[in-house]
């Protein structure tokens, strides 16, 4: 009977007609569980006949779920059965202690021929029950009410898929984006063979290898279609867990906190990560989160990161930093004695002890001074002022406050108008 | 077959339900009894809607065995009360009978925050076509508590549903 529902509860199912809940595959394994219990000991064939049958109706649903047909048909098959054609409207199924049941699987039914093709027909003409042996808990018949029989043949060994495949990882854990390995164990050498990763990828190879990208715990399943067209499906629930890897890197800037040497002061920005290495040029290393370094060398500095989680899974990141010159302590490469006098900046901001001398090109010292406040102011000796584009060599020796190292440089001041 | 139909049937259960362990265990049930009662399907009808029935069989079954636990409003009550409720209903009808945007998430939701004397009544008036008479007989209750409790599911129905929009709203809105 159906009633007009006003337009709130008319809505309400609406939108309620074609909802699906998500799928939870843990869900299977625990009806499974509850099959047993329900269908203990002489039971247990039946439960197999009615799972065939199934695997019928399934099969005549191709055209619309063919998708979904094949995953479900997979595990159904799993238990050795076996299932066939028929044009007719009536499916009758036969168990082995002897009960029937018929089907009606109605006109909108198409089988697939590829499938049934696959089974092969024991074309008896019969109607009699296959009253069978004691191999009853894997197979039964089917009378497709004419005149096949489809006798099951799981006996022979030849025939019969593998009862209990299983398969091997060659680690239950790993990184993202590194290659797991899997393999089989006493799987047919016949047959074809399809993973599922459980990731939404796929392999038909027999022993394959897969890099999952994304952390996580997936369950891993292998069928096996034998060439009869049995599927021996395997499933491993949470067989392999993904942990995230970390990602490296690191950008940098210049500071000006130390004045005998600008330095390079690292900024660390991976994720994820709960140890560090870097590797410098120099052959030094760290393990600093955020380490700085001295660059006063003028040229290309290689900087090697290397992170690692609780996991232990690694990432790395490499990059040139570029020291366009040499430090000289700030000193201005040339100044007018009229305008100027020359003081390099390195002494000039910071506190530091030092002594600067000038130097003719002959090596003549024509200055002197510890102070800071007093540059060169270009007199020379004989209290003439340096001429328009001579040249003079600076050399200062600084000492600071914390270390009794001296340090030592040098270069060349030209006077410009 | 069970892949194919888990989804919409999970749904069907989770309406009949209080949470996920309650639908998934009806779920179950519901499908062992499809195993073990195939022979038993005729052909007549869908079947998928077959298994349905049994879903809801399953849901209604575990109500009254349950029955006794739950205060059936308006158990006692006679047609009368039905009336009034009837009325007020039919007053509130006219100015929200339509609550846009809502998603089958938001209504199982609302479904599952029924008491389960409502969401039963209500699951089987609205989704599955139960008449009162029918609904009355399924539970073991009289037609006039069918009524009221259906009166009431629907109102709560409509309030919860508005309630947790709104907060979903909230939810999704940037905090910012």
């Amino acid at each position: 009977m159906s009633k007009i529902l006003p337009r709130f509860e008319h809505s309400l199912k609406d939108q309620m007609s074609e909802h699906k809940a998500s799928y939870d595959p843990k869900d299977w394994y625990d009806l499974q569980n509850r099959l047993k219990i329900n269908t203990k000991s002489g039971n247990h064939a039946h439960a197999v006949a009615i799972v065939a049958t199934i695997a019928v109706l399934i099969t005549g649903s191709v055209l619309f779920y063919r998708l979904q047909f094949a995953s479900a048909q997979a595990n159904l098959a799993s238990e050795n059965d076996r299932f066939a054609d028929t044009n007719n409207q009536v499916l009758r199924l036969f168990y082995p202690h002897g009960d029937s049941a018929e089907i009606n699987i109605g006109n909108d039914v198409v089988l697939n021929p590829e499938v049934l093709t696959n089974f092969p027909l024991d074309k008896t003409t019969s109607n009699n029950k296959v009253s069978n042996s004691t191999e009853v808990s894997t197979q039964f018949s089917a009378d497709f009410s004419q005149t096949v029989v489809v006798d099951q043949p799981v006996s022979t060994t030849k025939e019969k898929a593998p009862n209990s495949v299983g398969f091997t990882a060659n680690t239950k854990e790993a990184c993202e984006g590194v290659e797991v390995e899997f393999g089989v164990t006493n799987g047919p050498k016949e047959g074809s063979y399809l993973w599922n990763f459980g990731d939404g990828h796929f392999s038909s190879d027999i022993n394959p290898k897969h890099k999952f990208t994304k952390a996580g715990t997936y369950d891993i399943s292998l069928s096996i279609t034998s060439d009869y067209g049995q599927i021996n499906t395997t499933v491993m629930p949470d067989l392999i867990t993904i942990r995230p890897t970390p990602i490296a890197n690191f950008k940098w800037e210049f500071v000006n906190e130390n004045p005998e040497t600008p330095q390079l002061k690292i900024v660390n920005n991976s994720d994820n990560a709960s140890s560090y290495q870097w590797k410098f040029a120099d052959g030094t290393t760290s393990k600093d989160v955020s380490p700085t370094i001295d660059a006063a060398k003028k040229g290309k500095q290689l900087v090697t990161l290397l992170v690692v989680n609780e996991y232990g899974c690694k990432d790395d990141a490499v990059k040139t930093i570029m020291v366009n010159a040499d430090f000289n302590i700030g000193a201005s490469s040339g100044f007018n004695p009229s305008k100027d006098n020359f003081m390099p900046a390195g002494l000039k901001d910071n506190k530091v002890k030092f002594e600067m001398s000038i130097y003719t090109t002959f090596g003549v010292k024509v200055y002197e001074t510890i102070s800071k406040t007093k540059g060169w102011d270009g007199k020379l000796a004989d209290g003439s002022i340096a001429g328009d584009g001579s040249q003079y060599t600076w050399k200062v020796v600084m000492t600071t406050d914390n270390s009794k190292e001296e340090k030592y440089f040098n270069g060349i001041v030209t006077i410009i108008p | 077959m069970y892949k194919l139909f888990y989804g919409k049937m999970k749904s069907v259960c989770m309406r009949y339900t209080r949470d996920q362990d309650q639908a998934r265990d009806v779920l179950q049930e519901g499908f062992v009894k499809v195993f073990q009662n195939l022979e038993k399907y005729t052909g007549v009808g869908s079947f998928e809607g077959w298994v349905r029935r049994i879903m809801v069989n399953m849901s209604i079954d575990r109500f009254r065995k349950l029955k006794h636990d739950f205060v059936l409003l308006g158990a006692n009550q006679d047609i009368e009360n039905w009336k009034e409720h009837a009325e007020e209903d039919q007053e509130d009808e006219e100015d929200d009978d339509y609550i846009y945007d809502i998603t089958p998430e938001q209504i199982v939701e609302a479904m599952q925050q029924l008491s389960p004397a409502y969401r039963t009544v209500f699951n089987l008036y609205v989704f599955e076509d139960y008449s009162h008479q029918e609904i009355a007989e399924a539970l073991g209750i009289n037609v006039g508590t069918s009524k009221s409790n259906f009166a009431k599911a629907r109102k709560n129905m409509k309030k919860l549903l508005i309630k947790n929009i709104k907060t979903s709203n909230e939810q999704n809105s940037p905090s910012i």
